[in-house]
């Protein structure tokens, strides 16, 4: 029993190892292709020709978030491309996040036949303002749904375009999001029902009038291991999975996705506390079903930038909550799972998710057990264990320092070459810091939702853009 | 160099586990390559912050030797000769390193995209600027021997030097199996050949068609466009059977207005079955505001499928005539569609103040229907916001 464990774990992190190896080489290739194929010249002609630019809808709800969304509004509609409108969905704030919007951007309620074309709570009026400076922005006020999904559908049935981008107020943009976000689309042969990009920790850059100025690494402890985590999901592994046309999920923080096609699943699950990976497992299925070919792109450029939990008490409800969505996930899923007639999605995908994410910090606990209950007993062989423990940890360390120098291959984001090193420095210190962490958080996740226990979405600290904002406490329902 | 010194730790540390179980020793050997690739990943991080310094600098240097030099001589309205540029410049071509012709076309590039944009570019003096830095001949040479990437990148540069090229570089690359430089090159030999520059125009362009060619193609036709008169473009429609080619090709003919094709447009309406073909053709008809088409779409409404019925309520909103109104408002009321009911509403709305004049006429016949009534003032309230 003890030597079957024993092989178990070990064959376990060296199968995950081969996995990173070929998702790390299937992502250098993607992303040098990516960089040959589209330049500042491909987003240049979008910009010289806005009639022929396609146009976007950027959805991003908002549950009382008054300490950032005069800064995060301003922030999306000073978006460089010529064709695109902001729907801001207040999901019933209780705090002054509609006074705000109404007074700073001098918006009227105005008629507006409103389709339900996917469901969810009652929409009360939409706004739209009087200044011509604001004439891209909408806003849709409505019954608090719980859920980010719930007002998510309630913009995605405002959208008048063809794509939208799914995002949250917290989040800001870089300047030429869309006009990155939508090349893939453009260059395809095959429909491209969704678009990821990179996501990176805004904690301690600076921001100037909601636009980032200057990129930093974060200063805190949690969101700068987050940083790290984050390149290496959407660099290497999402990357990697990209060029096999089977990115299992689109981040809920950011992500274009065709509006048609959302529309045609019924949009987000309201229930769902994954409503991306939800989301992006049934548009591919809905393809399946009609026999449809699509593609999932990924664009390896840092465009969206997101507060990380500052501190381990968020930290533990940001995955907690992953974790329960993550299990709910293949629940509700199961049926894809090794089914032949859903192609990458039952064959690759789905046993990535079930072997690799879910599986992962069961594992890792057991392992951990184990190793104590040899460590008591004695049958441990010191010669070898080092060994074993190096193995794993070297491995870990090594796709972190290759995620780091992707990254500064495609774009020196961060001024000062040091600030690369933190990184570096810091990702030695993961294995035994910050994954411990994540690997309770998430089997917590587990078991709240197998005893149906705590099932609120978490609550986040929002510190706000501007330097003379206080750090505000407010719910989140993004 | 110290191979066996290297080859002695290795075998060392392998030799401490000799006996082990091959799961043992195969760790070991993971380990070591883990080791050397965390090595490696350092320094490769550390040589790529070196090279992005030593890059930015050269940059730096480059700029502040050219830049000003080539603004005067661009903007200038006396025409310099190639030697008098060269003397100007104080650059001397036959020490020049590698990487400087790159950065040095950067900089042309960017005084040239900044004269454009003022007005001022002296074209001649820019084209000597081209031939004193001894330039296109080094992207020439670029497009004819680099590998895949660099190749495409070069053949985007011609074309925004906007030179000239003499066609016989470019062969090689407008047939090359990789998609991406056929097509630029494609589209550089389209935009710059003196001779028969609409070969590939007239052969479908290329099999793989998609909505970032027809960008840079509309382009290269606005620049063609600028500098003379368009062929008439419906006879590369009639040679292609690519529908995505032919809807391109038809939204030009609109976005150029040649209203000399609407006729034959009509009669394509009639024999091409592709329904989103049909979809453009209506769509540039209102383009061209075609008003000798209406009767016909007309006719067409009822047999046609949800898609083309949408293209003509919106072409109708174009001709704006008595006879689109009055048609506009039979449909508004024979349909129970919420979504085409607005359609409609939009499209007599364009109608101008008889248009208004005819919603109002509706809101009142409909003043009951709660529905319908916010429907038509979302119109209205559209129409206000629009015409800020």
């Amino acid at each position: 029993m003890v030597y079957f464990f024993t092989y178990v774990v070990y064959f376990y992190a060296t199968a995950l190892a081969f996995l990173y190896v070929l998702l790390m080489i299937l992502s250098f290739y993607k992303t040098r292709r990516y960089r040959s194929h589209y330049s500042a010249r491909e987003e240049d002609y979008l910009k010289n020709f806005p009639d022929e630019a396609p146009g976007i809808s950027i959805v991003a709800p908002a549950f009382n978030e008054e300490v950032i969304i005069y800064d995060s509004v301003n922030s999306l509609l000073n978006l460089d491309y010529p064709k695109f409108e902001v729907i801001i969905v207040n999901d019933g704030s209780k705090d002054k996040t509609m006074d705000i919007l109404i007074s700073e951007f001098e918006l009227e309620e105005v008629p507006y036949f409103y389709v339900y074309k996917v469901y969810c709570k009652q929409v009360y009026r939409v706004l739209r303002s009087t200044n011509p400076t604001f004439s891209k922005l909408i806003v849709v006020d409505k019954e608090n749904g719980g859920t980010k999904a719930d007002a998510m559908n309630a913009g995605v049935n405002m959208a008048q375009y063809d794509y939208f981008i799914n995002t949250d107020v917290d989040c800001i943009l870089a300047e030429d999001t869309l006009s990155k976000i939508i090349l893939p689309v453009l260059d395809s042969d095959k429909q491209v029902i969704a678009v990821g990009a990179t996501m990176r920790m805004v904690n301690s850059c600076t921001i100037e009038r909601g636009r980032i100025t200057r990129v930093k690494p974060p200063n805190r402890l949690i969101p700068l291991f987050q940083e790290t985590e984050y390149l290496r999901s959407y660099l290497v592994a999402k990357m990697g999975w990209s060029m096999l046309n089977a990115v299992p999920n689109v981040s809920g923080g950011f992500g274009l996705f065709d509006t048609q096609v959302v529309v045609a699943t019924g949009g987000f699950d309201s229930a769902s506390h994954a409503e991306d990976m939800d989301m992006t497992t049934r548009m591919v299925a809905f393809m399946r079903e009609n026999n449809r070919s699509y593609r999932i792109a990924q664009c390896p450029y840092s465009l969206c930038w997101t507060e990380g939990p500052p501190n381990i008490r968020v930290l533990n409800r940001q995955r907690t909550r992953w974790g329960r969505g993550m299990l709910q996930f293949i629940i509700d899923h199961r049926k894809f799972f090794l089914n032949k007639d859903y192609g990458r999605l039952g064959f690759l995908v789905m046993p990535y998710i079930v072997f690799f994410e879910f599986l992962a910090p069961i594992i890792e606990f057991f392992g951990f057990l184990f190793l104590l209950f040899l460590l008591l007993t004695g049958q441990v062989n010191y010669d070898t264990f080092w060994m074993m423990l190096l193995y794993v940890y070297l491995l870990g360390l090594a796709v972190s320092i290759i995620t780091i120098s992707y990254d500064l291959i495609l774009e020196k984001l961060y001024r000062n070459f040091s600030e690369y090193l933190k990184l570096v420095v810091f990702a030695a210190f993961e294995a035994i810091i910050y994954h411990p962490l994540i690997v309770i958080f998430t089997l917590r996740g587990y078991i709240q939702y197998l005893t149906r226990s705590n099932f609120k979405w978490g609550q986040m600290t929002r510190q706000g853009f501007s330097p003379s904002n206080n750090a505000n406490t407010v719910k989140n329902n993004a | 160099m110290y191979y066996d010194y290297y080859l002695y730790y290795l075998s060392y540390l392998s030799s401490l586990y000799n006996g082990y179980p091959f799961i043992i020793r195969m760790t070991v050997f993971m380990v070591m390559g883990l080791a050397l690739v965390i090595i490696y990943g350092i320094l490769r991080l550390l040589y790529m912050g070196l090279m992005i310094h030593l890059k930015a600098n050269r940059i730096a240097k480059t700029k502040t030797h050219f830049e000003e030099k080539l603004i005067f001589v661009m903007k200038s309205r006396t025409n310099y000769d190639v030697e008098e540029i060269q003397q100007l410049l104080n650059y001397d071509i036959s020490n020049t390193k590698r990487w400087k012709p790159e950065i040095i076309t950067d900089v042309v590039l960017a005084v040239k995209n900044l004269m454009l944009q003022s007005g001022e570019l002296n074209t001649i003096n820019y084209k000597n600027c081209l031939q004193a830095l001894h330039l296109m001949a080094f992207w020439e040479k670029r497009i004819r021997t680099s590998g895949v990437g660099k190749r495409r990148a070069a053949l985007q540069i011609v074309g925004d030097m906007d030179n000239g090229i003499n066609s016989g570089i470019l062969s090689k690359s407008t047939f090359h199996k990789n998609r991406y430089i056929r097509k630029t090159a494609r589209d550089l030999y389209t935009s710059q050949d003196t001779y028969n520059p609409f070969r590939f125009m007239e052969e479908n362009f290329d099999d793989e068609f998609t909505q970032l060619d027809k960008l840079r193609l509309h382009a290269t036709l606005i620049k063609r466009s600028n500098e003379g008169k368009l062929p008439n473009l419906m006879r590369w429609v009639s040679s292609s059977k690519n529908p995505n080619y032919i809807i391109f090709i038809v939204r030009e003919i609109g976005y150029f207005k040649q209203h000399e094709v609407a006729e034959t447009l009509m009669e394509f309406l009639e024999k091409h079955e592709n329904r989103d073909v049909r979809t453009q053709v209506v769509l540039t008809l209102g383009e061209l505001e075609h008003h000798a088409c209406s009767a016909q779409l007309i006719a067409r409404y009822t047999l046609e499928s949800t898609v083309v019925r949408t293209a003509i309520i919106k072409t109708m909103g174009k001709l704006k005539s008595d006879l689109t109104l009055s048609f506009l408002v039979d449909a508004y009321h024979a349909t129970a569609d919420a979504n085409t009911k607005l359609l409609i509403a939009r499209a007599i709305s364009n109608h101008e103040e008889q248009g208004d004049h005819v919603l109002r006429t509706l809101q009142r016949e409909v003043s009951r229907d709660e529905k319908e009534h916010i429907l038509l003032d979302q119109v209205f309230a559209e129409k206000a916001i629009v015409s800020f």
